[in-house]
């Protein structure tokens, strides 16, 4: 049987993606990195997202159960799959684009009448259009990889990384370098009378922008 | 000096009561030896006590030989012998008679009263009319002693009952009986005993007037000493007052505190427990919704996925219900259009799926009240913990002000010690407290010199006492250099009389397995060693042993002992029928039966040799014992069968066959 609140997640980005009609493929990489940005990003209580057992892995912070029902959604035809594309010529590794079908979109108008879904869609997709935002910014036109660049500036993901361990849990207990960050940013933008969805926002552009920068950082060095 | 010599003793009309024959009791005695025989209970002591009482009669006195230091008393009673005669319902009459100084003096004496009843002297009746006093003037004449020393002589020399005391033991005993027979200056002796324990005991009258007045000199000086501490003292009533208000406030802060606790306390309790309350009911509200988020989800993903579902595993149209083959279905979803039915192209309407609307009502509410509790649940949190941190607080104010109020109690508490130490004298007005300072410094110089006097009178009287102790000693040596030649042929005597004993004639024992080898080794002698705690002791007549074996009768066997003391008293005698021409009796009341038995046929080879040497008789008394150890040298007229006075002819032919049985066994050993 499907977990539901964990296809909702997916089906929410995707539908997202979606609204957006810019035509930017989303590919496996890149659902893994927005719905760990969703997680590492929430800074409120209230919004409990389902997906958030991330591991360190060989392209950023990855979950065994995003591929899965990836692949189960694909198989009810809740998403399609777009294209393949190799990674390199002669390579095992390959990039899926999917899109979300009219029968996906269907569960997911109907879930959001539910006022905790439509919590988590509004959240989701107000990382979905920054990312968006962001991958044209680092000039990346026709799908959303360019998100794993920032995505690879998170202080979490970077503490996690920097341990000895190959493979460790990315945890805010463990590693709550991001959730002090977005302390700062709550703090301060709470004094300015502003809806919780202004704030998500605030924070969420503040936190892409130190990403962003720390990218250019990068770079340049 | 001279001493009795009994010839005959008779008792008349008292054996119906004592032996059961109403016989008189006839008793005349020869020179030397003389055995009484009788078995136990008979009347052996009776008859030798009843012999002392007939010559002396009622006698009690103690001889002091003692000083200031030492306490030596010789008792000298008969108590235990009239107690027992007093038991008796009969009239007791004895007949004794005996010489004295040349003299035949014939004594009847009752023995219930203690009267003498007629006294005869040289067969003539004296007819005083006191004969007691006149009897008792006729022996000091005659002996040249004193009536007391008559009796000490009697009873502690020429008598010796069965457990009675040794002489040979005896220090005390051994100085008066030579002080006695070398007639020496007695009464010198006696008077400077007197005067010198008359003295100590003055001295010790003053040692314990002095004691009195020190403790009254102490006494004296815990109420100066009180005094000065009243002088001393700095008490301010104020203080008290001041540290009374002091606590009343601090118990008033500490109320006030503890109230405040009390309510913080309640109301965290209730917090607590309303914080609980609204735990338990968001979990269980969380799993209501959980339960029907599962049924919400379930139904829209259903209500899309059925429809493939359906046509994928069964090649149905869930729309048009049309069966289609598998090709078709594999064309079909290679152009799927998701609007419309790909076998019917009917669009899809799937209302029978619809959610109920009331799922989605409850929902949101639950959830809303899921929120609203979350939002209780953070302030209640909030406030517990401010709670707590006011409830700390409290507790530490608790605390600082619990250590004042005891601090500031401990020192109200030595305030009120002061107070209490200054009220003692608080009535007296100053000019009162200066009289009674003085009165008690009055006291106290007087008392001082009532000391010193006494310590004066003390001194003067130890002074008194050190004379006459000088005195006392300076009366003994003389005795000691003016009698040593006669006590040293006494010496001379006593060790050879103790070999006739030791050197039994049995020549198979060797002289090292000899019994007593120490006392014949260790010869007697005269131990004239300046001894300060026996100061005033003349001489001290002791068979000088080895170091380990302490010169005391502990170290030796009864054997031994017994032994000992029946040649002292014999030699003695010896000693003194060739010195003074004296002529008297001993009655030895033998204690074979506590004798070795080896050593019981030399022990009467002993008495008879020695006995034999004596003009006085000797008398020994003996029980009936097996081997009978006298037997060898008992003769018809030497001995005394208390048989005789046996009533029963049954018991009295018993006793008879015993004896002849006793008699045939010559051989003893």
């Amino acid at each position: 049987m499907i977990d539901f609140k964990k296809a909702n997640e997916i089906l929410y980005v995707l539908y997202a993606l979606n609204k957006e009609e810019k035509n930017l493929k989303a590919s496996k990489i890149a659902i893994q990195k927005i719905l760990y940005l969703s997680n590492i990003l929430l800074p409120i209580k209230t919004i409990a997202l389902s997906i958030c057992n991330f591991i360190t892995y060989k392209r950023g912070p990855y979950d065994k159960d995003i591929q899965n029902i990836l692949d189960q959604l694909s198989m009810f035809e809740l998403i399609e799959i777009v294209d393949f594309e190799k990674y390199k010529l002669n390579s095992k590794i390959s990039y899926i684009n999917y899109k979300i079908t009219s029968l996906g979109k269907n569960i997911v108008e109907e879930n959001i009448e539910y006022s905790s879904e439509r919590d988590k869609f509004n959240w989701i997709e107000i990382i979905t259009k920054t990312s968006i935002l962001y991958t044209i910014k680092l000039k990346y036109f026709d799908s959303l990889d360019g998100i794993v660049k920032l995505v690879y500036q998170d202080p979490t993901f970077l503490a996690a990384k920097n341990t000895s361990a190959h493979i460790e849990k990315i945890n805010l207990v463990n590693f709550p370098q991001t959730k002090e960050l977005i302390d700062l940013c709550v703090e301060k933008f709470s004094k300015s009378n502003v809806s919780e969805q202004r704030l998500f926002e605030f924070v969420v552009y503040t936190i892409f922008e130190f990403y962003y920068l720390k990218y250019l950082d990068e770079i340049d060095a | 000096m001279y001493l009795p010599k009994i010839i005959n003793f008779k008792v008349l009309s008292f054996f119906s009561s004592l032996f059961e024959t109403d016989e008189e009791f006839n008793l005349p005695l020869n020179n030397s030896l003389n055995i009484l025989i009788g078995k136990n209970s008979i009347g052996k002591t009776t008859t030798i006590e009843l012999i002392l009482f007939s010559i002396i009669g009622n006698y009690k006195f103690d001889i002091d030989f003692s000083n200031s230091k030492n306490s030596f008393v010789i008792d000298i009673s008969n108590k235990k012998f009239l107690t027992r005669i007093k038991k008796l319902q009969n009239e007791i009459k004895t007949q004794l008679i005996f010489k004295i100084a040349g003299k035949q003096i014939e004594l009847h004496r009752n023995i219930n009263t203690g009267r003498i009843i007629k006294l005869l002297i040289d067969n003539t009746i004296n007819t005083a009319d006191d004969l007691d006093k006149e009897y008792v003037n006729i022996i000091t004449n005659l002996t040249n002693l004193s009536f007391e020393n008559f009796i000490f002589i009697l009873k502690e020399f020429l008598i010796l009952e069965e457990e009675d005391s040794y002489i040979v033991w005896n220090e005390n005993k051994q100085n008066k009986i030579f002080l006695t027979f070398f007639d020496c200056n007695i009464k010198r002796f006696e008077e400077l005993t007197k005067e010198t324990k008359a003295l100590a005991s003055l001295q010790k009258q003053e040692r314990h007037h002095r004691t009195d007045l020190y403790d009254q000199r102490d006494k004296l000086q815990e109420e100066l000493e009180e005094l000065k501490k009243h002088i001393d003292s700095n008490y301010d009533p104020r203080k008290i007052e001041l540290l009374n208000k002091d606590i009343s406030k601090l118990s008033q802060i500490l109320n006030v505190h503890h109230k405040k606790y009390d309510s913080l306390k309640r109301s965290i309790i209730e917090t607590e427990e309303s914080l609980n309350i609204k735990l338990l009911n968001k979990e269980e509200i969380g799993d209501k919704v959980a339960e029907l988020e599962l049924q919400f989800y379930g139904n829209i993903y259903n209500k899309y996925l059925h429809y493939y579902n359906k046509l994928h595993n069964y090649n149905i149209c869930s729309f048009c219900n049309t069966k289609v083959k598998d090709f078709v279905v594999q064309k079909l979803d290679s152009f799927k259009i998701k609007n419309e039915c790909p076998v019917c192209d009917s669009s899809i309407k799937l209302n029978k799926y619809n959610i109920p609307k009331d799922i989605l009502k409850t929902l949101e509410e639950k959830r809303s009240t899921i929120i609203r509790l979350e939002k209780e649940i953070d302030s209640l949190n909030d406030l517990l913990e401010r709670k707590e941190n006011e409830i700390s607080k409290v507790r530490k104010n608790i605390e600082e002000n619990l250590q004042n109020f005891d601090q500031t109690k401990e020192e109200l508490f030595k305030e009120k010690i002061i107070q209490t130490e200054y009220e003692k004298f608080a009535n007296k007005s100053e000019n009162n407290f200066n009289e009674e300072m003085l009165k008690i410094q009055t006291g106290f110089s007087s008392i001082i010199k009532q000391i010193s006097s006494k310590n004066e009178k003390i001194e003067e009287y130890e002074k008194q006492i050190q004379e006459k102790n000088i005195l006392l000693n300076k009366f003994l040596q003389s005795i000691k250099n003016n009698y040593q030649q006669e006590l040293d042929v006494f010496i001379i005597k006593l060790n050879k009389n103790i070999k006739l004993y030791f050197y039994s004639n049995n020549e198979n024992i060797t002289f090292e397995k000899i019994e007593g080898e120490e006392i014949l080794l260790n010869e007697f002698k005269i131990d004239v060693k300046e001894n300060k705690n026996k100061e005033g002791m003349l001489y001290h007549i002791l068979p000088k042993l080895n170091d380990n074996l302490k010169t005391s009768p502990k170290s030796l066997s009864t054997s031994e002992r017994l032994i000992i003391e029946y040649i002292f008293r014999l030699t003695l005698l010896e000693y003194l029928e060739e010195t003074n021409d004296l002529e008297t009796f001993l009655i030895l009341e033998t204690s074979e039966g506590s004798f070795d038995y080896l050593k019981v046929g030399d022990l009467a080879k002993t008495i008879n040799e020695l006995s034999n040497r004596l003009n006085s008789s000797v008398i020994a008394v003996t029980n009936i014992h097996d081997p009978y150890f006298l037997t060898p040298y008992a003769t018809e007229s030497n001995t005394f069968s208390f048989f005789d006075l046996m009533c029963e002819s049954e018991d009295k032919n018993r006793l008879k066959e015993l004896v002849d049985k006793i008699t045939s066994k010559k051989d003893i050993k």
